[in-house]
C-alpha cells in the first residue's frame, strides 16, 4: 500500500534523521577520538606487569579488573581500541578506493578490460567468507596489517561490483553526454561527473562495513592471525582469556563488550548515513 | 529479437548474487533451460581454475621455504645435499608454471600431498573431518530457518509496530556480536554456570551440538530475519495484493496463499547463498568448541604452518561453495515459473 506522505510527516522524518545523525555521528566521532587519544586516557600503563595483583575482579582501583599478568584491563581495552578501530578504518578506506577505482575503470571503459577484471573478481568472490582471509593471513605470518591485507583481498570485489553497476547506470545519462559534447576529458568526466554521482551508495556500503571489519579483524586476531600477544588488541585479549573463563570472566567480558559497543555505534552511524544519502 | 538461442524475447531479471542483486539477461522463447545450465557449467571452469591457481600461488609464495619449515616441524636437521634432494623430490626446482600443472594434475586425482605434521594424506583427512562440519552446518541452517522465517514474516506484517521494532532491535544486536564472543558467553552461562551442556568436543552426542549451533545460528538468523522481512514487505507492496484486498480477500489468506508462496523462492535462494558465510564462520566456532571438523583442522594447521592442509581446506571449501551457489542458481531458474514456462511456449 502506498503511504501518503504529507509535508508534516516528511518534516518529522527529516528532523528525526537530523537528530539521529547528531547522536550517532557524535558517538562514532567520540569513539575515534578515544582511540586517537588512547595513550593519554589510560589510568595505568597497559603493558606494565604486576603479578601480585593478577586476576583481580573489577573494583575501585581497577575498574575492569586485571588480567593474569596484573595488567589493568581498562587501560588495555582503551589502548586496544587504537589497533582495532584504526586498522578497520584504514582497511575500509583502502578497499573503497581500490574497489572503487577498479569499478569505475570497468564501468567507464567496458570491453575486454572490464570482463577480465570482473572474472578476476568472480574468482575472489568464489571463496566463502573468511576462508580465504584465514589462508592469506596464515601465509603472511600474522600481524594486524597482514590481517587487514587478508581482509582487503576478500572485500575489494564487492566495492568493484557496486561501483561498476552505479557507473553503468549513469553512463548514458544526458548530463554525461552533455559533458562529453562540451569537450570534457576523461579525467574531468570521471572526477567531476562520475565520482560525485556514484559516491552515495558506495559510501553507505563503506560506512556500514566498518563494524563488520572490526569484528573480522578481531576474529582473525582471536585465531592468532592478527596482533601478536603483547600488543593490546581486543580479539587477541579475548583469546588469551579463554582459559580463565570460569574463574575470571571479566578478562573476556571487557574486550568483548568493547567490540560489541563499537560495532553497535558504527552500525547505527552507518544506518543513519544510509538514511541521509540513500533515502527510500 | 535475435539471440544466441534463436528468435526470442529478451527480459531482465534480478537474481541474488552474494552481496546484492545482479541484473541478469534471460532469453525467453526458444531458449532452453538446458542451454543455461550448460553455460553455467562452462563458466564454472575458469572459476575453478582461478581458485586452484590462487591457492597454489598463495601457499607457494609464502611457503617458499617449505624445506626449513619441514625441518622445524620434524625437528630433524638436514644437510644441504638432503635438502636439494628433497627439493628435487618435491619438484620445487622446476619453473612455477610446470609446478602448478603437475600439482593440479595431482589435485584432480585427489592427491593433495601429505601433512607436514602428521604425515598423513591431506585429502583423506579432509574427507574424514567433513561430515562433522556438514552436520554442524545443517543444524545451524535448520535453527536459522526456524527462528528467522516466522520472525521475518511477523516483522513485515506488523511493520512499524512494537513487534517489528523489537524484532529489528534483536536482529541488530545479533548482527553486532562477533561469534567468538557469543560462543564464549554461551559456554560461560550454559556450561559453566548452569552446568547444562558439555563445554566442548563432539563426544556427548546431540547435546554437544547445541551450543555451536546456537552461536552460528544467532548471527545468521539476525541477518536473515532482515532479508525475509524485506522480501515479504516488497511482495506485500505489489499490485496483486492491493487487487486481492479490493476483491475482499482476507488479509490472512493473502499472506499465506499468495505472498508467502511467491516470496518463498527468494527466501530459500537467499538462505542457500548465505551458506558461504556459514562455511567461513565455522572455523572460529569449531576451534572454540573443539568441534572436530574441517574448520578446526584448518585453524590447527595454521598454528603449525601445515600448508598442504590449509591448501586443501581453502580449495575444497571454495569448490563446495561454488557448487552450492550453482545448484541454487539453477534451481532458482527452474522453480521460477516465469522462466520455466517461458522456455516452453511463446
Amino acid at each position: 500500500m502506498e503511504e501518503k506522505i504529507t509535508v508534516r510527516a516528511q518534516k518529522i522524518v527529516k528532523n528525526r534523521t537530523k537528530f539521529k545523525m547528531i547522536v550517532f555521528g557524535g558517538l562514532a566521532v567520540l569513539v575515534i577520538l578515544i582511540a586517537s587519544l588512547a595513550p593519554y586516557l589510560t589510568p595505568y600503563d597497559p603493558y606494565e606487569q604486576n603479578l601480585s595483583i593478577a586476576l583481580q575482579p573489577p573494583g575501585a582501583s581497577h575498574l575492569l579488573g586485571t588480567d593474569r599478568y596484573g595488567r589493568d584491563m581498562l587501560s588495555r581495552v582503551i589502548i586496544g581500541s587504537q589497533t582495532t578501530i584504526f586498522s578497520a578504518l584504514l582497511l575500509v578506506t583502502v578497499i573503497t578506493c581500490v574497489g572503487g577505482a577498479v569499478g569505475i575503470i570497468c564501468g567507464y571503459y567496458g570491453g575486454k578490460l572490464d570482463s577480465f577484471l570482473m572474472r578476476v573478481s568472480d574468482i575472489f568472490l568464489a571463496f566463502p567468507g573468511m576462508v580465504f582471509a584465514i589462508a592469506v593471513a596464515s601465509v603472511m605470518n600474522g600481524g594486524v596489517m597482514n590481517a587487514a591485507v587478508a581482509l582487503a583481498c576478500i572485500s575489494w570485489p564487492k566495492y568493484a561490483r557496486i561501483t561498476r553497476s552505479q557507473v553503468m547506470m549513469i553512463k548514458h545519462m544526458p548530463y554525461m553526454e552533455a559533458a562529453k559534447l562540451s569537450g570534457s576529458g576523461t579525467f574531468k568526466m570521471i572526477g567531476k561527473h562520475v565520482v560525485p554521482n556514484i559516491a552515495g551508495p558506495v559510501v553507505v556500503t563503506a560506512v556500514l562495513d566498518i563494524g563488520t571489519m572490526i569484528m573480522e579483524i578481531a576474529g582473525l586476531s582471536f585465531l592468532g592471525l592478527g596482533a601478536a600477544p603483547p600488543t593490546a588488541e581486543w580479539g587477541s585479549m579475548m583469546s588469551s582469556g579463554r582459559s580463565m573463563l570460569q574463574t575470571s570472566p571479566w578478562v573476556i567480558l571487557a574486550p568483548g563488550c568493547a567490540i560489541f559497543l563499537t560495532v553497535v555505534i558504527f552500525n547505527l552511524a552507518g544506518d543513519t548515513v544510509r538514511d541521509v544519502l540513500d533515502p527510500r | 529479437m535475435e539471440s544466441p538461442q534463436g528468435a526470442c524475447e529478451k527480459i531482465h531479471i534480478y537474481i541474488p548474487y552474494r552481496y546484492s542483486y545482479t541484473k541478469c539477461v534471460v532469453y525467453r522463447g526458444d531458449h532452453k533451460l538446458k542451454n543455461y545450465i550448460a553455460k553455467r557449467f562452462l563458466q564454472l571452469i575458469p572459476i575453478l581454475l582461478g581458485i586452484t591457481l590462487l591457492s597454489f600461488l598463495l601457499t607457494n609464495s609464502g611457503a617458499s621455504d617449505v624445506i626449513s619449515l619441514m625441518e622445524a616441524n620434524t625437528g630433524r636437521v638436514m644437510s644441504e645435499e638432503e635438502k636439494s634432494q628433497l627439493r628435487a623430490d618435491l619438484g620445487l626446482d622446476k619453473p612455477i608454471v610446470q609446478q602448478y600443472v603437475v600439482w593440479l594434475g595431482k589435485v584432480l586425482r585427489g592427491d593433495m600431498g601429505k601433512s607436514f605434521v602428521s604425515g598423513k594424506p591431506v585429502f583423506s583427512t579432509f574427507l574424514s573431518k567433513l561430515p562433522a562440519t556438514v552436520y554442524l552446518t545443517i543444524t545451524s541452517i535448520l535453527l536459522t530457518v526456524v527462528i528467522s522465517i516466522p520472525l521475518g514474516i511477523l516483522s513485515a506484517v506488523r511493520r512499524n509496530k512494537i513487534t517489528d521494532y523489537l524484532i529489528r532491535f534483536l536482529s541488530f544486536i545479533g548482527n553486532s556480536l562477533p561469534n567468538f564472543f557469543v560462543s564464549l558467553l554461551l559456554i560461560y552461562f550454559f556450561s559453566l554456570k548452569l552446568n547444562l551442556l558439555p563445554v566442548m568436543g563432539n563426544s556427548a552426542g546431540w547435546r554437544s551440538v547445541i551450543l555451536p549451533t546456537m552461536t552460528l545460528a544467532l548471527s545468521m538468523a539476525s541477518k536473515y530475519t532482515r532479508q525475509v522481512r524485506a522480501v515479504v514487505l516488497e511482495e506485500l507492496g505489489k499490485d496483486y495484493v492491493q487487487g486481492a484486498r479490493a476483491r475482499g480477500v482476507g488479509e490472512k489468506r493473502i499472506l499465506y496463499f499468495s505472498v508467502l508462496k511467491s516470496s518463498m523462492l527468494t527466501i530459500v535462494t537467499l538462505l542457500a547463498l548465505s551458506i558461504g558465510s556459514l562455511l567461513g564462520g565455522t572455523a572460529i566456532v569449531e576451534s572454540i568448541f573443539m568441534w572436530d571438523g574441517v574448520g578446526k583442522m584448518a585453524v590447527d594447521a595454521i598454528t603449525m604452518r601445515d600448508y598442504p592442509v590449509i591448501q586443501a581446506y581453502v580449495i575444497w571449501m571454495a569448490v563446495i561453495y561454488v557448487c552450492v551457489n550453482l545448484v541454487t542458481d539453477i534451481l532458482y531458474h527452474y522453480l521460477d515459473p516465469r522462466i520455466r514456462l517461458g522456455q516452453e511456449g511463446a
